[in-house]
């Protein structure tokens, strides 16, 4: 659905992204994260042909994304970062004018998204808030039920009810066949509702991995309360251990791969309480900026 | 898809244009009531004492046509102040359809439907010239309406040539605005630019009044033209000419927009 080969954008002397290669397939949820200025935004705007690449090529749905952006407009529900719509129209509005320049109609399906995101379709623009605001957008980027998606932080402003919401609609699509790109900074949602994440950092790509795999990679954070002061060398040495820290009884590390060394250590006296938290994308996006000297 | 946006467009500008056609009339209504109590005033006499090139500078050589209704109110109105007010009118939108909506993001949008780059430059000048006709209509509409119940004379084709002599003239400076907005945007830069176009072309008549080294010069001022319309009857090659120019500036500026980056 999408491919890019090197795709390179400067703005002038300052970077946008540079020799990004990545490929979306049908029918995946693909998230591009980053922190802020990573280069998210640039790599959608360069996708959609509102930007012209400085280098390299990128398709979409086959389409060049600069000489054939229109082919891809014409297929394609778009979230952008930033957006707005006329102060004096109401969200009706807004959604019935985008959908019939796509040459749909809103319909029932806008009622039914608004239902599902509490959104009033029905007050101007000027009234609404940022997160209802946003809940226009959604609705117009989903509402002519497009094959590919593309959200650019798509959950900003809504909040954590209808972010829930949003995950819901999200794998709804992607159970219909949908492919979505979106970008994130907020890992939560993206370990939820994406199958690959690319990492982007400072323009360029980190990795390119499954949610699943990535996770699997992930360190494991432990916290072990013991009944007898615990002695660093014991944990120190272990394989796999990092971030190491010791306060009398209490031990914290993170660990990655096999814990089986780890357990018979822990056992080797009496264990008062145990916590191994399920490794998160947020754990191993930091672990791999810090690998990578971020 | 043209038509969906110059109709979405016109129909946010509705009340902006009624404001105009309003501002407008009520100042042509003003000059068209003052008219019975100074038409007994001798301009040839009263312009006699000005140098014969002030007097062409600001198209007042022809004194005995003060004297009428029309001839007064374009001296007063459609040689100066209307001009200058109304390529705003085009300029506005625009820089509401284009620099304007480049900056709030409104174009992240409408540039992600189907909607070519090119439309979006047609449909803003499309809006703009049909803003400019409405404003004009009601502003003749109304100017005629309040002369008959003033019992001043206007003539109807008369004050139908003052009005749509303006349309070539707006319509030209706006394509100015429509150059810039579509090769880098800025609302500040389009509007400045098409801004000093106006100055400077309205400044070349009368500089040419002065100054005869710029007695050929003077013709690429859309105001030579301009006033002569006033005076004389607009020439329709040259006022179609005026519009040619207007539209070929305006392609332009969509081919450049096709080109560039939409900023983020």
């Amino acid at each position: 659905m999408i491919e890019t080969d090197s795709l390179t954008k400067w703005f002038g002397r300052h970077r946008g992204i540079e020799d990004v290669s990545l490929s979306v397939e049908r029918g995946e949820v693909y998230g591009l994260l980053g922190p802020n200025g990573a280069g998210k935004s640039t790599a959608i705007r360069l996708l959609l042909g509102l930007i012209r690449p400085t280098g390299g090529t990128g398709t979409v749905l086959g389409f060049d994304t600069w000489a054939r952006r229109r082919e891809v407009h014409r297929r394609v529900g778009v979230l952008p970062s930033e957006f707005a719509y006329e102060d004096g129209l109401t969200g009706r509005q807004v959604i019935e004018f985008f959908a019939r320049l796509r040459g749909a109609e809103a319909g029932s399906y806008a009622d039914e998204l608004a239902e599902r995101l509490r959104a009033d379709l029905d007050r101007p623009q000027k009234q609404l808030s940022r997160g209802n605001h946003q809940k226009i957008g959604l609705i117009q980027a989903l509402v002519h039920k497009p094959e590919l998606m593309m959200f650019d932080e798509p959950t900003g402003g809504l909040d954590p009810l209808m972010q829930e919401e949003f995950l819901r609609i999200v794998g709804e699509l992607r159970e219909e066949g949908r492919t979505i790109l979106l970008s994130s900074h907020n890992m939560a949602e993206a370990e939820r509702a994406c199958d690959r994440v690319a990492m982007i950092h400072e323009g360029s790509l980190m990795a390119v991995e499954t949610v699943d795999s990535m996770l699997a990679r992930a360190p494991k954070h432990m916290r072990v309360v013991l009944d007898e002061p615990a002695d660093e060398a014991d944990f120190g040495s272990l394989t796999g251990v990092s971030d190491l820290r010791i306060d009398g009884k209490v031990v914290e590390f993170d660990v990655t791969g096999e814990i089986d060394a780890v357990l018979r250590t822990i056992t080797r006296g009496r264990v008062v309480d145990l916590v191994c938290e399920r490794p998160s994308l947020e754990h191993a996006f930091v672990r791999l900026y810090e690998d990578n000297g971020a | 898809m043209i038509a969906m946006l110059v109709g979405h467009t016109l129909r946010l500008r509705s009340r902006s244009n009624l404001i105009w056609a309003a501002g407008m009339l009520v100042w042509s209504i003003v000059i068209v009531a003052i008219y019975p109590s100074i038409s007994h005033v001798n301009y040839e006499e009263l312009l006699k004492a000005y140098p014969k090139e002030v007097l062409k500078a600001f198209g007042m050589e022809d004194a005995a046509a003060f004297s009428t209704p029309i001839g007064y109110l374009n001296g007063e109105l459609f040689s100066l102040v209307f001009p200058w007010a109304i390529v705003f009118l085009p300029l506005g939108v625009l820089n509401h359809c284009l620099p304007a909506a480049e900056e709030r993001h409104f174009l992240d949008n409408l540039l992600c439907t189907p909607v070519g780059r090119w439309q979006v430059v047609a449909g803003a000048t499309l809006a703009a010239a049909a803003s400019l006709a409405i404003v004009l209509v009601l502003l003749w509409a109304g100017t005629i309406v309040s002369a008959e119940l003033i019992g001043v004379n206007l003539g109807y084709s008369d004050l139908a040539r003052s009005c749509f002599a303006l349309f070539p003239l707006a319509s030209l400076i706006a394509s100015f605005g429509a150059l810039v907005a579509g090769a880098r945007g800025g609302r500040g830069m389009t509007l400045g630019f098409a801004g000093g176009v106006l100055v400077l072309m309205y400044m070349l008549p009368v500089i040419a009044a002065f100054e005869d080294s710029f007695e050929e010069i003077q013709k690429i001022s859309v105001f030579y033209y301009y006033n002569d319309w006033l005076s004389n009857g607009i020439v329709w090659g040259q006022a179609g000419l005026v519009l040619v120019v207007a539209a070929a500036l305006t392609a332009v500026g969509a081919l450049l927009f096709e080109r560039r980056d939409i900023a983020s």
